[in-house]
C-alpha cells in the first residue's frame, strides 16, 4: 500500500462510533458517538483521562474489540464487516500493534517472536522471513540479542523488539497502546524515537499515551474525555 | 483471636468458584471421576461378596462330602445321625440320566437326583424358586434350563424312556448353575427314584461337622470312612476339589470373587491414584495461576493462615460437590454392577442396597484427599514471597532452554514450536499428567491384555492344543480294534484313543507335607497326534517314555512338583475287590498348560502303553479323540452326536455330555470366564475414562491460562484458525507422549496383571498383549487431545481479543 | 530534626542472579525518613528504586544491611510476622497489582480492616464509602476490578492503602497509571495525608512529581546519588 499523501483521501475513517458496556444493569458509554479521520503519514497522539475511552478508541481501530455502532474504515474497508477470520489476516498485514506491557511469547526468541506474524500471515519465503526478522531487529538496536528470551532482556528492549514484530509484515499502520507507559524515561525516549523514525519513512503512528511531554512532541493531538472528542488539533491542513 | 475467614475473603472465595465455574466444573468432575470409581468398584466388589456369600449360607454347604461308590441304605442316614462328630447329615441319590425337551430332538446328559424329604432337608439345602416339589411322577427341574413348569421333557433311564411332568423349578446353591455350564437336574422322590432306578440307596453323603475346623472335619471323614469300609461300603471324595473334607464356607465361586476381587481392588488403587495426581494438578494450576493475587493479599496484610482457609475452602468446596454427584450415581451403579455380575455367577442378586464401608471410602476420597494433595501447592502457594508473587505481569513465564533449543530449530513452524514449548512449558504439570495419563493407559493396557489373554486362555488355546474337535468318552473301556471302525464313518479323517481314569497322586519325597490329589490321568498314544502340549517346563512325553508323567501347571504346582521330581501314582482298581490295582514312582518330565480352570480339570498325562500294562488291560480306551472333516467349530456337537449314534449301534455306550466337542468346552470355559471378561472390560472403560478426563482438565487449564497470549496472538493476526491447531497441536502433543510412555511401559505390567489374575481364578495362560488396545489408546488420546483442547479454545477465540488481553 | 524517626535503612545490599551471573541491585544503602515526612525516591528503570521500596515494605530483603521501620527490625519478621506488620502498620500502592479480581472495588477497601480485624462493621462501612469519595470512586462502589479502567483501580489501590489509617504509606509508581489530572487529585491527596501527620513514600520517574514532594532520593545505579529536602 503505497499512498500518496497529495491524494489527500484519509487512510482511516471513524464516523459515529459508539461503544457501550453493560456493567450488571447499567450501561457505560466508553465512546459516544466519535467521528474523526486520520491520513496517511500522521503520527497522531490519542490522549484524555483515565475511562476517556483512548484504548478502546484504539481497540476498535484495530477489531480487537466489536463496536456497538458505527464505522471504521481503514483504507476503505470497513473492519466490522470483516469476519473474525479475515480480520485477523488483514490485521496481520496492516496493523502492527505495540502493547504497554510488550506482550513478547514467554517461550520464544525475540527473533522468532518477530518471524511468527510473518509466519501467520504467510508472507515472505522462509528464508527471507529469518532475514528480515534479523534486519528489524537491528533496526531497533537488538542484533546481539535475537536469540534471546525475552525473559532474559530489560523491559526496554522488549519493547524495543515489539516494535520490531510490529513491523514484520511491513504494515502501513502502527498502534501504540501507551508503549512508553511502563518504561523508565531513558527507554521511553529511545522507543518514541524509534517511532518517530517510523513516522519518517512513511508509516502512519497513533499512539495512546498519558505522557503530556510526548503528546506534545507529536504533530497531532486528540484528547477524548468522557467517550468524546474534546480537542483534535494539529490535523493536516489539507484536511 | 478474631475470624480468619472473613466475609469479604468468603467473597473471594465465591468469586474463585462461581467466576471460574468451567474451571470449578473440571476440578469437580475430577474428583467426582475418581471417588464415582473407587465407590462403584468397592461398592459392588462388597455386594458380590456379601450376595453370594448369603446365597451360599443360606445353602448349609456340607463340610463333608462324600461318593458311597455301593450306595448308602436309607437307615443308615438316619443312624449316622446320632454319630458325636456329625452335626447332620444328608443324602442324596443320583443317577445319570439322557434327557430331550422333545421325541425328535437328540438325548442330553442329565442327572435325576431324589432326597428322602424335600421339605426337610438339612445340609446342601435346596431351594424351591417357583411350582411345587416333586410328587410321585411330576418332577422339579434345576433352575436356568430352557426348561418350564408345564412342560412335560423325556427322560432315558438305562435307554427306558418315561415322561415327566415338570412342577417346580429348584435352586441349587452349591453346584455351578446352568449359566457356567452345568447340566440339568431332575428331582424326583426317593420312591420314584427307585421305581425307575431299581436302586433306594443313597450316592452321596453330605455331613456337617460341630464348630467346623479343617481338622476336625478331616477326622470325622477319616472316621466315617473307615466305619462304611467295616460296612462294606467303599467312599471316594466327592467334593468339587476331591477331596473329603472341604470348607464349608467357601463357594465353587471364591475363586473367580477371588480372581474378579484382585481386578476390582487393583484398578480401584489405581483410579484413585490416578485421580489424585489430577486433584494434585488442578489444584496446582490454581496456585499458579493466582500467584499474583496471593502476593497482593499479602502486601495488604493476609497472613498465610488466611491464604491456606481461602484456598482450602475452596478445594473442600471442590470434594462436596464431588461428593454430592457422585454419591448417588456410584451407589447406581455399584448396584447394577453388582447384579450383572451376581447374576452371571448364577446366584439370586439381593435387593438395591447402599454399603456403607465403600461410601466412607467414597466420601473421605472426596473430602479429605482433595484438601490433602491440596496441601503441598497450597502451602507453597502461602508461602511464596510477595516479591515472587508480583514478579511477573504481561505474558508471565519465563522461556527454558528447551524452548531456546527449538527456537532454533528453524525448519519449525514458529506455531508448532509454539505448540512444543508450552507443552514443556511446565515440567512438573507435564511429568504429573503424563503420570496420570500413562498410568491410565498402561492401566486400560494392561486390563485388556488380560482379557485377551483369559479370552485366549478359553478359545484360542483351546483349538491349538486340541488338534482334534470331537472328544467321545466311553462308559467303560472298549477294545481299540472296535473302536476304530469308527474311521469308516463319512467325514472321520483320524481317530485316536486313549485310556482315561482318575488316579491319586502324590510326591515321592517322604518329607514332602502336601497330600494326595486325585488327577485325571490320560494314557495316550506317542506320539499323539490329537494333542499339542504346550509346556511350562520340561519336556513333553517322547516315544520310549514308560513311567513318565506330565502335569498340567495347576496340579504340579499343588504338589510342589517339577521335572526330574518322582510322584507315587495310585491307580483305582475296576472290579472292586481291592482298591489300588496300581501303586508305583512315576517321573515328572514336564509341566504344560491346562486352559481349564483349576477347579473343573486336573490333567496328567502319562504313555498309553504303560497305563494299560498297570492297569491289566488289553488294549482297550475309553476316550475317543476324532479329526472330522466340518464346516465350522458350531457344527462339531451334532456331529458327535452322530458318532455317538454309531457306537450306539456297534453296542458301544458313549457317556452323553455336554463336552464332546472342543467347540463345547472352550464355550463352556469362556461362559466361566465372561464374568471375569465383562468385569475387565467395564474396568477398562473406566480407566479410559479417568484418562480422558485427566487429558481433557490439563488441556483445559492451559488454555484458561493462557487466554491473554491468546489475545496478543490475535492480535498480531493469527486467524482462530490458527489459534485452534496451535492448541490441537499441544493437545496431540500430551497425548502422543502418553502413548508412548504407554507403549514403552504396558508390556511388563499387562503380564504381571494377566498372571496375577490367571493365579487367582486358577487357570493356565499363555500371555496375549492386546495390541488392539495400543491402537485404541493412541485413537483415543488423540481424538481426546483434540476434543479437550478445541472447546476451551474455542471459547477462548470466541471473546473478543481486547477481552483476552484484560483477563487476569 | 525534631519528629521521630521512622526509617532507618542502615548499610543495605541486595544482589539478584540474573541469567548465570548475579546482579547487584542496591550498593550500601543507608538513609533515614522521619515522621511526617514525603519522600520521593528517584531514578531510571533499573537503578533500583522498587526494589530499594521492597526492602522498606518486607517484601523482599535485603542480602546484607538492616531496615528498622518504627523501631522494627523487619529481619526479626517471618513471613506471616511480616504479614501481621504490614496489616496495622504500612499502607502499599502497587503499579499494576492492585485489586482482588473476585472483590468489588468497595469489598477490595474492606479487605484490610478484615483482615487486621479492625473496626466495627458499621465503622468499615462507613470509613469505606468516605475513603471512595477521597478518591472519587463512590459511583463505582460495587463494581468489580475488571470493569473499570486502570487508573480507576489504581485510585481504587490507593484507597485501600488507607483503609486502617496507618502512618506509612508507600507507593510504587502510584500514580503510573493516570491521566494527569486525576495524577494531580491523588498527589493532592497523598499531601493532604503527610499534612494530618502521617509519612508518604513513593517510587517514581517523573521528575515533575518528585519536585512536588518534600524529599527526592535519586538512586543511580544502586547507590544513593542525590537526596535533597525541597
Amino acid at each position: 500500500m503505497n499512498h500518496d499523501l497529495s491524494s489527500r483521501s484519509p487512510l482511516i475513517q471513524v464516523r459515529d462510533l459508539t461503544k457501550s458496556y453493560h456493567v450488571g444493569p447499567t450501561t457505560v458509554s466508553a465512546l459516544r458517538s466519535i467521528s474523526l479521520q486520520i491520513w496517511p503519514g500522521e503520527f497522531v497522539a490519542v490522549v484524555g483521562p483515565s475511562g476517556s475511552g483512548k484504548s478502546t478508541l484504539l481497540n476498535m481501530l484495530s477489531g480487537v474489540d466489536r463496536m456497538t455502532a458505527g464505522d471504521v474504515l481503514v483504507d476503505g474497508r470497513a473492519v466490522q464487516r470483516m469476519p473474525e477470520a479475515e480480520l485477523a489476516r488483514w490485521r496481520g498485514e496492516n496493523l502492527g500493534i505495540v502493547f504497554q506491557f510488550f506482550q513478547m511469547l514467554p517461550t520464544m526468541t525475540l527473533l522468532n517472536n518477530v518471524m511468527l506474524p510473518m509466519e501467520l500471515a504467510n508472507r515472505y519465503t522462509r528464508a527471507e522471513r529469518r532475514t528480515r526478522a534479523a534486519q528489524l531487529l537491528t533496526r531497533v538496536g537488538l542484533e546481539d540479542q535475537i536469540h534471546k528470551l525475552p525473559g532474559r532482556v530489560s523491559g526496554g528492549q522488549q519493547q524495543r523488539a515489539a516494535i520490531a514484530r510490529a513491523l514484520a509484515n511491513d504494515p502501513p499502520i502502527i498502534l501504540g497502546d501507551e508503549p512508553t507507559g511502563n518504561l523508565d524515561s531513558g527507554s521511553a525516549q529511545i522507543v518514541f524515537d524509534l517511532f518517530a523514525e517510523l513516522v519518517a519513512a512513511g508509516k502512519t503512528v497513533v499512539m495512546v499515551t498519558q505522557d503530556e511531554e510526548l503528546a506534545a512532541r507529536m504533530p497531532r493531538q486528540i484528547e477524548l474525555s468522557e467517550g468524546r472528542v474534546a480537542h483534535d488539533q494539529g490535523a493536516p491542513a489539507y484536511a | 483471636m478474631h475470624d480468619v475467614f472473613t466475609t469479604t475473603l468468603r467473597n473471594k472465595v465465591w468469586f474463585d468458584l462461581w467466576g471460574a465455574r468451567q474451571r470449578t466444573v473440571q476440578a469437580i468432575l475430577t474428583i467426582a471421576i475418581g471417588a464415582f470409581a473407587v465407590g462403584m468398584i468397592l461398592g459392588s466388589l462388597q455386594g458380590v461378596i456379601k450376595d453370594t456369600e448369603r446365597s451360599w449360607s443360606a445353602s448349609s454347604a456340607p463340610a463333608i462330602r462324600l461318593r458311597v461308590v455301593e450306595g448308602a441304605p436309607a437307615d443308615l442316614v438316619e443312624h449316622l445321625e446320632t454319630r458325636p462328630d456329625l452335626s447332620a447329615v444328608e443324602g442324596q441319590m443320583e443317577y445319570a440320566i439322557k434327557w430331550r425337551p422333545a421325541p425328535d430332538t437328540p438325548w442330553q446328559a442329565a442327572t435325576l437326583v431324589a432326597r428322602d424329604d424335600y421339605t426337610n432337608q438339612k445340609l446342601s439345602i435346596l431351594s424351591l424358586e417357583s411350582g411345587a416339589w416333586p410328587t410321585r411322577r411330576e418332577m422339579a427341574v434345576e433352575r436356568g434350563y430352557p426348561i418350564a413348569i408345564g412342560d412335560q421333557v423325556e427322560l432315558n433311564i438305562d435307554d427306558h424312556v418315561v415322561t415327566a411332568p415338570i412342577i417346580g423349578t429348584v435352586y441349587n446353591r452349591v453346584t455351578l448353575p446352568a449359566s457356567l455350564g452345568g447340566t440339568p437336574v431332575f428331582y424326583t422322590t426317593r420312591a420314584h427314584f427307585a421305581d425307575l432306578t431299581g436302586r433306594d440307596r443313597y450316592q452321596f453323603l453330605y455331613a456337617s461337622v460341630p464348630d467346623y475346623t479343617p481338622e476336625r472335619a478331616a477326622a470325622a471323614a477319616a472316621a466315617l470312612q473307615a466305619d462304611l469300609k467295616d460296612l462294606g461300603l467303599t467312599a471316594t471324595p466327592a467334593s468339587t476339589e476331591r477331596t473329603y473334607s472341604i470348607d464349608p464356607a467357601l463357594s465353587w465361586s471364591h475363586d473367580l470373587i477371588n480372581g474378579m476381587g484382585f481386578v476390582m481392588q487393583t484398578i480401584g488403587i489405581v483410579t484413585m491414584l490416578l485421580s489424585l495426581l489430577l486433584i494434585y494438578n488442578t489444584v496446582n494450576a490454581i496456585i499458579t495461576q493466582q500467584t499474583a493475587q496471593i502476593g497482593e493479599l499479602k502486601a495488604i496484610g493476609a497472613s498465610s493462615r488466611q491464604i491456606l482457609a481461602v484456598y482450602l475452602t475452596i478445594v473442600a468446596t471442590y470434594g462436596v460437590c464431588a461428593l454430592i454427584i457422585s454419591l448417588p450415581l456410584s451407589i447406581l451403579a455399584a448396584n447394577g454392577l453388582r447384579t450383572l455380575l451376581v447374576t452371571r455367577l448364577g446366584v439370586t442378586p439381593g435387593p438395591f442396597r447402599v454399603e456403607f464401608g465403600p461410601l466412607l471410602i467414597q466420601a473421605a476420597i472426596c473430602l479429605f484427599l482433595p484438601v490433602l494433595v491440596a496441601l503441598p501447592p497450597i502451602f507453597g502457594g502461602a508461602r511464596i514471597t510477595v516479591r515472587e508473587a508480583i514478579n511477573s505481569y504481561g505474558l508471565s513465564g519465563d522461556g527454558s532452554a528447551l524452548d531456546e533449543f527449538v527456537g532454533r530449530l528453524s525448519w519449525l513452524s514458529r506455531v508448532f514450536s509454539l505448540a512444543i514449548s508450552n507443552a514443556f512449558r511446565n515440567w512438573k504439570r507435564l511429568l504429573l499428567t503424563q503420570l496420570a495419563l500413562a498410568g491410565a493407559g498402561v492401566a486400560l493396557v494392561a486390563v485388556m491384555s488380560t482379557q485377551s489373554t483369559l479370552s485366549y486362555a478359553s478359545r484360542g488355546l483351546f483349538t491349538e492344543l486340541y488338534q482334534f474337535p470331537v472328544q467321545i468318552d466311553l462308559a467303560r473301556p472298549e477294545r481299540w480294534t472296535q473302536l476304530e471302525r469308527i474311521a469308516t464313518y463319512p467325514g472321520v479323517e483320524q481317530v485316536e484313543i486313549w485310556r482315561t481314569l482318575a488316579g491319586v497322586v502324590k510326591p515321592s519325597d517322604p518329607a514332602s507335607t502336601v497330600s494326595a490329589r486325585a488327577v485325571e490321568l490320560n494314557g495316550i498314544p506317542l506320539p499323539s497326534a490329537a494333542y499339542e502340549a504346550q509346556m511350562v517346563a520340561g519336556r513333553w512325553l517322547e516315544p520310549g517314555d514308560t513311567h513318565a508323567i506330565v502335569l498340567a501347571e495347576g496340579v504340579a504346582a499343588e504338589l510342589g512338583v517339577g521335572p526330574g521330581d518322582w510322584v507315587h501314582v495310585q491307580l483305582p482298581a475296576a472290579d472292586g475287590r481291592s482298591i489300588w490295582i496300581s501303586e508305583e514312582e512315576w517321573q515328572v518330565v514336564g509341566v504344560f498348560i491346562d486352559p481349564n480352570i483349576r477347579n473343573l480339570s486336573r490333567m496328567g498325562m502319562v504313555p498309553r502303553d504303560t497305563l494299560l500294562t498297570e492297569l491289566h488291560d488289553g488294549r482297550v480306551g475309553n476316550r475317543v479323540l476324532v479329526q472330522a472333516s466340518l464346516s465350522d467349530a458350531a457344527a462339531a456337537p451334532a456331529f458327535a452326536n452322530e458318532l455317538r449314534e454309531f457306537y450306539d449301534d456297534l453296542g458301544i455306550q458313549a457317556t452323553i455330555t455336554q463336552n464332546d466337542t472342543v467347540y463345547q468346552r472352550s464355550t463352556r470355559q469362556s461362559e466361566n470366564l465372561r464374568v471375569i471378561s465383562m468385569l475387565l472390560m467395564v474396568m477398562a472403560v473406566i480407566v479410559a475414562a479417568v484418562g480422558g478426563i485427566a487429558l481433557s482438565g490439563v488441556l483445559s487449564i492451559s488454555v484458561l491460562e493462557r487466554r491473554r497470549e491468546i489475545g496478543v496472538l490475535r492480535a498480531i493476526g493469527a486467524t482462530p484458525r490458527t489459534i485452534r491447531t496451535l492448541f490441537m497441536s499441544e493437545g496431540l502433543i500430551f497425548g502422543w507422549l502418553s502413548w508412548v510412555i504407554t507403549l514403552l511401559c504396558s508390556y511388563p505390567v499387562a503380564v504381571a496383571l494377566a498372571e496375577q489374575v490367571a493365579a487367582t481364578i486358577g487357570i493356565s495362560i499363555v500371555f496375549q498383549y492386546a495390541w488392539a488396545a495400543i491402537a485404541f489408546w493412541l485413537v483415543l488420546a488423540s481424538v481426546i487431545g483434540v476434543l479437550a483442547s478445541i472447546g476451551p479454545a474455542q471459547r477462548a477465540i470466541k471473546a473478543s481479543v481486547q477481552e483476552s488481553l484484560a483477563y487476569e | 530534626m525534631s519528629s521521630k524517626l521512622l526509617i532507618d535503612v542502615q548499610q543495605v545490599t541486595k544482589r539478584f542472579p540474573v541469567g548465570h551471573h548475579e546482579v547487584e541491585v542496591l550498593k550500601d544503602i543507608s538513609f533515614q525518613v522521619h515522621e511526617g515526612e514525603f519522600v520521593a525516591i528517584v531514578g531510571q528503570s533499573g537503578s533500583g528504586k522498587s526494589t530499594l521500596l521492597n526492602m522498606l515494605t518486607g517484601v523482599d530483603r535485603p542480602t546484607s544491611g538492616e531496615v528498622f521501620v518504627n523501631g522494627q527490625r523487619l529481619k526479626d519478621l517471618s513471613e506471616d510476622g511480616l504479614a501481621h506488620w504490614r496489616r496495622r502498620e504500612i499502607g502499599i500502592v502497587f503499579q499494576f497489582f492492585n485489586l482482588v479480581p473476585g472483590l468489588t472495588v468497595a469489598q477490595n477497601i474492606r479487605l484490610p480492616m478484615e483482615l487486621a480485624d479492625l473496626y466495627t462493621p458499621l465503622e468499615r462501612t462507613a470509613r469505606v464509602a468516605a475513603l471512595l469519595d477521597q478518591v472519587g470512586l463512590a459511583e463505582r462502589a460495587t463494581w468489580l476490578p475488571s470493569r473499570v479502567s486502570g487508573g480507576d483501580q489504581q485510585r481504587a489501590a490507593i484507597a485501600r492503602a488507607n483503609a486502617n489509617d496507618p502512618r506509612l504509606i508507600f507507593g510504587d509508581e502510584p500514580t503510573g497509571r493516570q491521566d494527569p489530572r486525576s495524577a494531580a487529585a491523588c498527589f493532592d491527596l497523598f499531601q493532604e495525608w503527610v499534612d494530618t501527620g502521617k509519612t508518604f513514600l513513593m517510587v517514581t520517574h517523573s521528575r515533575a512529581l518528585a519536585a512536588r514532594t518534600g524529599r527526592t532520593i535519586e538512586l543511580a545505579d544502586g547507590r544513593v546519588i542525590r537526596d535533597e529536602v525541597h
